[in-house]
């Protein structure tokens, strides 16, 4: 399985540093909209363990990948542990980012004395850290979820054809 | 059967409009098995069926001892790292470098060798910088050919590995084979069209053809023994009443100006029909006649 993940984190390292930088923006955005840092880490872990699920998957359907993958010493076992594994760690990186993304909001702010609603939402506040954590912790649940049940479906039907098939299903679920 | 690299025996898949049907085909040590083909011919199918990569419907096969379908269980898939493979086209993200692919062949691979990695690319002419996409089809299948030479592997699994190469690159693709064969313990499965090359290297040529095995043979047997002989239809009646090719295997194909016959000993042929030109076979006549010649 060590194998696996290590080719996973491999493939997706370029993407992952593209994400760190695109996901740090939107959640300063976010947290910026909201008035408030929780939204940092919260946004940045959902949105890790949700973009590596369906970034790695969509890796799988370049130029063969996927099946030239079990050409290489691996097994299938391998391969999914390998990915789950890749998805909790890229999951939790966009977490551990968030959350000291959110700090150093709150620092700057607190430094450079911001006036106004941003100024007092983002104001240091040693509360707002349990807060953070909880708030975290529950959509890093969500998002552990999400990429638990689209993963299987992406190693079964493939990435573009499980994104066509899911949306009408949810719609005919609910 | 000992020294056996590759062994199928009965080999069935079956899809929507083609089937595999019993195929056969061994590899065994010190052997470069040439695998040939028209297209769609199930070549490429029977390598995926040998490799594990989809189950079968019918019997067996096995890579380096371990059946097929085990290689894609936890069981089996350590007999991988001795195994090589090329597939037709280069099957890594495209976004990767050259030097990500030695870096994640280095994660996969326990013998990986990274210096023969290096100095293979850079013999190549492969920079370590360019992405797998910016790669021309031959640059591609150099590095699938570096990657597959570097793990110390066995047996190498080749698809079309030379197609796309330039001359030169695959007169040292072909040398490296030769060497790499040389070793005890060693074979190479390798598919081609360009049988040239194959008449260079191989030991043996399978032909197959709607997912049958057509046939099995040394390949000194045809490019050494066997000819073609250029006749007229006069010829082909004095061909078929000597006696020399039996009835059922006189084969024949009609040209607008002759008709070539398959001679089975083009020795004992010239000695008997010293006025008739009789050329060496090679395999694509070989593979043509057999594929599409007519039978009396």
């Amino acid at each position: 399985m060590k194998r696996a993940f290590l080719l996973e984190m491999t493939i997706f390292r370029d993407y992952a540093r593209q994400l760190v930088g695109l996901g740090l923006l939107v959640s300063l955005c976010i947290g910026l909209g909201m008035q408030t840092p929780l939204a940092m880490p919260a946004t940045l872990t959902c949105m890790f363990f949700m973009m590596s699920a369906m970034g790695l998957a969509a890796y799988d359907q370049l130029n063969h990948w996927e099946l030239f993958r079990l050409t290489l010493p691996l097994s299938r076992r391998d391969v999914v542990l390998g990915r789950y594994g890749a998805v909790v760690a890229f999951g939790l990186l966009g977490m551990v980012v968030g959350l000291v993304a959110a700090l150093a909001a709150t620092g700057v702010v607190s430094a450079v004395g911001l006036p106004g609603e941003v100024g007092e939402a983002f104001a240091f506040d040693p509360d707002m850290l349990s807060v953070m954590a909880v708030v975290t912790c529950f959509t890093l649940l969500i998002g552990s979820v999400v990429a638990s049940v689209v993963t299987p479906l992406y190693f079964r039907l493939g990435q573009t054809r499980a994104t066509q098939i899911l949306p009408p299903a949810r719609r005919g679920a609910s | 059967m000992s020294g056996s690299l590759i062994e199928a025996r009965g080999l069935t898949k079956h899809y929507d409009g083609f089937s595999l049907e019993g195929v056969d085909l061994t590899v065994n040590e010190g052997e470069v098995v040439g695998f040939i083909g028209q297209n769609g011919a199930g070549k490429s199918t029977t390598i995926k069926a040998l490799l594990g990569l989809f189950p079968t419907d019918g019997g067996t096969s096995s890579v380096l001892g371990v059946p097929s379908a085990e290689l894609s269980r936890a069981s089996g898939a350590a007999a991988k790292e001795q195994v090589g493979v090329v597939f037709d086209a280069i099957s890594l993200p495209e976004h990767l470098k050259v030097a990500d692919v030695g870096r994640i062949y280095e994660r996969a691979y326990a013998t990986w060798d990274a210096s023969r990695f290096s100095r293979l690319t850079a013999e190549f002419g492969l920079d370590a910088k360019k992405t797998v996409k910016s790669l021309s089809r031959g640059m591609g299948m150099k590095l699938s050919l570096a990657c597959a030479f570097s793990h110390d592997a066995r047996l190498l699994i080749l698809d079309e590995a030379t197609a796309g190469l330039d001359p030169m690159a695959r007169d040292e693709v072909l040398d490296r084979l030769r060497d790499f064969v040389a070793e005890p313990g060693r074979g190479v499965l390798m598919s081609s069209h360009i049988t040239s090359d194959l008449e260079r290297i191989a030991d043996r040529i399978v032909c197959i053809d709607n997912g049958r095995i057509v046939f099995d043979l040394p390949k000194d047997v045809i490019t050494d023994e066997m000819g073609v002989a250029r006749c007229r239809v006069t010829d082909l009646e004095k061909i078929a009443g000597s006696g020399m090719i039996a009835e059922r295997e006189l084969r024949y194909l009609r040209h607008d100006y002759g008709i070539d016959v398959l001679v089975p000993d083009r020795f004992a042929f010239a000695e008997m029909f010293p006025e008739i030109p009789c050329d060496r076979m090679t395999i694509d006549d070989y593979m043509t006649l057999t594929l599409k010649g007519g039978v009396r």
